[in-house]
């Protein structure tokens, strides 16, 4: 007959080879090698909603598709180590989010590749909304297929002072934009109605300029011959940046401290009740109006941007990377299916109509925008029709502005477009000379880069 | 012997890095214009017919000169109260060691909150007492100040305790003889004081030129180089070049320009201050 201790010290033993045998079993299941011929493809992508995109790819991707495994890698600062990774380790990424304004460096760098002619392009790219299927192109090539159209300018207001001021509908023109500013401003309603995004960085002044350009007549920066339109007095460029500046030092109905905002900044102030005109994404929507994180919840409406109506759009896209296809044609099909199905019609609201705050208007695809259910859903926190009619006139931002299709946007724009716009509206520069230098930085950088054909 | 892991250190950490920071600046090392080769001064050119480099040139001296003075004077002004037998200076000098505990880029975001036009305090105050709120960061000239300020208040600790530590180093009997021969507090301020700290003095103005010449976060938590290119400093173009434009080559070029105007200052500061002392 055994003693207690000894059967203790029994049962202790089996309890721990138990344990080391599932550990081990684990172990070498999960080193275990996948089943022959599957191919292994990484995906890179920001880290929104990483952990949400990362369950659907595993349990509506990887669970039905055992001869590709997807591997999702988000990355918090992605466009800084998506470059790291292709200068240093390019054959680690097989698909990557791109945007108009770094396509085409990517592009020219050899580290994405096109989509021309692989099976079934034609038939999705058929289903693009038109105003996306422009922004992925470069040089006569697709590079790509939209993810996310979440950027387009549209513009908020915050009813409860203007109708404080004596006006019952939003401006029609920009005339009457002014009027109305004027107005609340003269009444001591509130001294400045309007803020504008005139930041340097992230979501800044080059937008404002473009917002204002396009209400103004929806005019291309660069024709076909890359000659500018906007040097002229009249022409709709001039005319803009001349009104923005108007706004702030004639009109005084904005606040030249608008340098330091940028479009988080803008409508932060309106749900606050420190402005009544913003503009926005549409992406902000669902915030606008809630009680929780709105102290006008309720007052703010979206209206059609003021005289021609137009306005840009932008959309985020993915691409398949140059290593990838070097690795061979399996690899490259079996990208292209994926990218078929992440970005695709029937999967294109996996990648942002999951949380709230991602909800946005007009996907980039006519079949979903049309589709009741996201409509229904979409109701709840935006007036759809009037979305569907701001987005009849939106321009996409690399037709309207086609320096984002060069390989020296980034420096254009940081070196050249940004500071003179600012120093067009800190009166350091008059708009005549601001524009001019402009353009000549483009032409100094046109030179040492190349331009692409239009 | 005892030396060569020392040295070996010093290889590969320093010296390598800047062997090679030249050699890439002799190249066309854009990573989004393959591929790289060599062009001799061509960035170097570049940079130098580029108006921005000028603008940026500009903006750097000011802001060194700026930040210098005013963390200079700030700082000898609080060694000198810190070397008196006051009651509690021991607890105050512990607290001067505050700014620099906190890092850099963290110091450029609470001021550029308290600069905040709109929503800070330095605007709020000034509206309490009925004074106009100031454009801190939108206006060109504020915004070199606002971030010279805001780098001067994060570098007030290295000057106070290096002077401090100087005017603790001068012997009191000089000062004792002094008074005996009739000298006020000026004449010993400036006789005896000054002369004797210029070490220290040359010491402050060495690393704080250094640090000033390659000034970045600040900038970048401030101001991003703007409003326009008001506070576009070397550091921060420096960083433009090569991250935000993948031109490595550029960017190599102007640290290699911004070591050498740094080694020219250092020279500068040795020669025309640095003195041995004998008491």
């Amino acid at each position: 007959m055994l003693s207690k201790s000894a059967v203790t010290k029994i049962h202790a033993t089996i309890i721990a080879v138990m344990i080391i045998a599932v550990t081990v079993g684990i172990y070498y299941y999960k080193t275990l090698p996948t089943t022959p011929n599957t191919i292994e493809l990484t995906v890179a992508n920001i880290s929104y909603q990483s952990n949400w995109i990362q369950q659907k790819i595993e349990s509506e991707w990887n669970a039905k598709h055992p001869d590709i495994h997807v591997t999702y890698l988000p990355l918090a600062d992605y466009y800084t180590e998506i470059v790291n990774i292709f200068t240093s380790t390019p054959e680690k990424v097989d698909i990557v989010r791109t945007n108009p304004g770094y396509m085409a460096a990517w592009a020219d760098a050899g580290w994405i590749t096109n989509i021309d002619g692989l099976e079934g392009f034609n038939d999705t790219f058929s289903k693009v909304e038109p105003s996306r299927r422009f922004e992925l192109l470069y040089n006569g090539k697709h590079y790509g297929l939209p993810t996310y159209t979440g950027y387009m300018a549209i513009l908020l207001y915050n009813e409860k002072y203007l109708q404080q001021a004596g006006f019952d509908h939003p401006p029609g023109t920009l005339d009457e934009f002014l009027q109305q500013c004027l107005a609340i401003k003269n009444q001591g309603i509130m001294e400045y109605p309007m803020a504008w995004h005139l930041k340097g960085s992230e979501r800044r002044i080059d937008w404002a300029w473009y917002e204002f350009t396009l209400m103004k007549g929806g005019e291309t920066l660069y024709d076909d011959n890359w000659n500018p339109t906007y040097l002229n007095p009249g022409s709709p460029g001039y005319e803009s940046l001349q009104f923005i500046v108007d706004c702030i030092h004639k009109y005084k109905i904005m606040d030249q401290a608008a340098v330091e905002w940028d479009t988080f900044k803008v409508v932060d102030m309106l749900m606050k009740g420190d402005c009544v005109f913003a503009p926005a994404d549409p992406f902000h929507l669902p915030n606008v109006n809630d009680p929780e994180t709105s102290a006008e919840a309720g007052n703010i409406k979206m209206a059609l941007m003021p005289q021609s109506h137009y306005t840009w759009v932008k959309t985020d896209q993915f691409s398949i990377t140059k290593a990838c296809r070097d690795k061979g044609a399996e690899y490259y099909e079996a990208a292209w299916k994926f990218l078929r199905w992440f970005c695709g019609p029937d999967n294109n609201s996996l990648t942002y109509m999951y949380a709230k705050e991602a909800l946005t208007m007009h996907t980039c695809y006519t079949s979903l925008n049309n589709d009741p259910t996201l409509r229904a859903t979409w109701s709840q926190f935006m007036n759809v029709s009037l979305i569907d009619e701001q987005a009849e006139f939106a321009q996409s931002l690399q037709d309207f502005s086609p320096a984002h299709k060069t390989k020296f946007y980034l420096p254009w724009v940081n070196d050249y477009l940004i500071p003179n716009l600012q120093a067009a509206i800190l009166q350091t520069k008059t708009v005549d000379d601001a524009l001019h230098a402009i353009h000549q930085g483009f032409e100094t950088l046109a030179m040492e880069y190349g331009l692409p054909e239009r | 012997m005892f030396n060569i892991p020392a040295y070996t250190i010093l290889l590969i950490f320093t010296v390598f890095p800047m062997i090679y920071c030249f050699y890439v600046s002799l190249q066309k090392y854009d990573l989004t214009r393959p591929p790289t080769m060599f062009i001799g001064l061509g960035n170097y050119q570049n940079l130098l017919t580029h108006s921005i480099f000028w603008i940026s040139l500009g903006n750097t001296l000011v802001f060194t000169f700026s930040s210098l003075l005013l963390m200079f004077l700030t700082s000898l002004g609080l060694a000198l109260l810190l070397n008196e037998p006051l009651r509690g200076v021991s607890k105050l000098r512990a607290l001067i060691v505050t700014p620099w505990a906190i890092p850099p880029i963290v110091t450029g975001i609470a001021w550029a909150w308290i600069f905040d036009a709109k929503y800070g305090i330095a605007n709020y105050l000034l509206s309490s007492f009925g004074l106009t709120p100031f454009l801190w960061l939108s206006s060109p000239t504020l915004a070199m100040f606002s971030v010279v300020f805001a780098r001067s208040w994060h570098e007030i600790t290295f000057g106070t305790l290096m002077l401090l530590a100087g005017l603790q180093s001068i012997p009191p009997d000089l000062y004792e003889a002094a008074k005996v021969d009739g000298a006020n507090a000026l004449n010993r301020f400036v006789h005896i004081t000054l002369p004797l700290l210029r070490n220290y003095i040359a010491l402050v103005l060495i690393f704080e030129t250094m640090w000033c010449l390659r000034e970045f976060s600040i900038i970048y938590a401030m101001t991003y180089g703007g409003p326009g290119t008001a506070t576009t400093v070397l550091g921060w173009l420096t960083y433009k070049l090569a991250f935000l434009y993948y031109d490595f080559g550029k960017g190599a070029a102007l640290a290699v320009i911004l070591s050498v105007l740094t080694m020219i200052s250092a020279a500068a500061y040795i020669k025309l201050i640095y003195r041995r002392i004998e008491y």
